[in-house]
């Protein structure tokens, strides 16, 4: 299932994937398979994920 | 053995010896690289494919086709080929997950270094004239060089489908 919720947060922060992506310390491909649902972070990145943008785990991560 | 080439064999190991220390100094001088959650997890995956590859090839080829080919083709030619069909299984399996690079690596450094393993294997494949598939039941050292052009060229041609791909998908996830 995608996460459109990390997308929008993501663009509202004006960040690309690449910019998100060196942020939390792991490559452009994992950011755009957690955004596609491809590949669910661990809660370690998902809390990397948070800090970047400025949200909780709630607001990204839950349904 | 004669002096010579134990002269030979010590020249080599200090010659791999360095290159090692070489290497394994520029690995730690170089940047955080380091490969993420995700990639570690894709690394496994293709590790296990490439290990029951390997080893059902090496039961088909023991069991069912030593006996017939043994003659005609080096055993120890067919062993290195199946380890080396197992590396070019578990190679493409990272390069095509996005798994092989690590996390702030560039391509370039590999491409030029496959590149020149390409030139230099080939080189050395065609300017030796021996091609027999069996010599006194040993691998043809010029064959093994082939088998490692095709090897590498497999793996470039893969990197360079992969960078067209990354482009498109670059393109789209970021409109």
């Amino acid at each position: 299932m995608k996460n459109l919720k990390l997308k929008s947060a993501r663009a509202a922060k004006d960040l690309s994937q690449q910019q998100l992506a060196d942020l939390c310390e792991v490559s452009r491909q994992t950011i755009s398979a957690i955004e596609k649902g491809d590949y669910n972070p661990t809660i370690n990145l998902c809390i990397a994920i948070c800090k970047a943008l400025d949200k909780t785990l709630d607001e990204l991560f839950w349904e | 053995m004669n002096n010579s080439f134990l002269g030979g064999l010590l020249f080599g190991f200090v010659i791999v010896f360095g290159i090692f220390l070489v290497v394994s100094f520029l690995a730690r001088k170089g940047k955080n690289a380091h490969y993420d959650e995700r990639q570690k997890i894709i690394r496994g995956e293709g590790y296990k494919i490439s290990f029951i590859t390997v080893s059902i090839l090496n039961f088909v080829y023991g069991c069912m086709v030593y006996d017939s080919t043994s003659s005609i083709i080096a055993p120890q030619l067919v062993v290195i080929t199946i380890a080396l069909i197992g590396l070019l299984i578990y190679t493409l399996y990272c390069i095509f997950n996005d798994a092989y690079l690590q996390v702030g690596q560039k391509i370039g450094k590999w491409i030029g270094l496959i590149i020149l393993v390409i030139i230099g294997n080939g080189y050395a494949a065609f300017s030796n004239s021996k091609r027999d598939f069996n010599i006194k039941e040993l691998a043809n050292v010029s064959l093994l060089n082939i088998i490692i052009v095709i090897f590498f060229s497999i793996v470039l041609i893969s990197f360079l489908i992969k960078q067209y791909m990354l482009r498109k998908d670059e393109n789209n996830e970021e409109s």
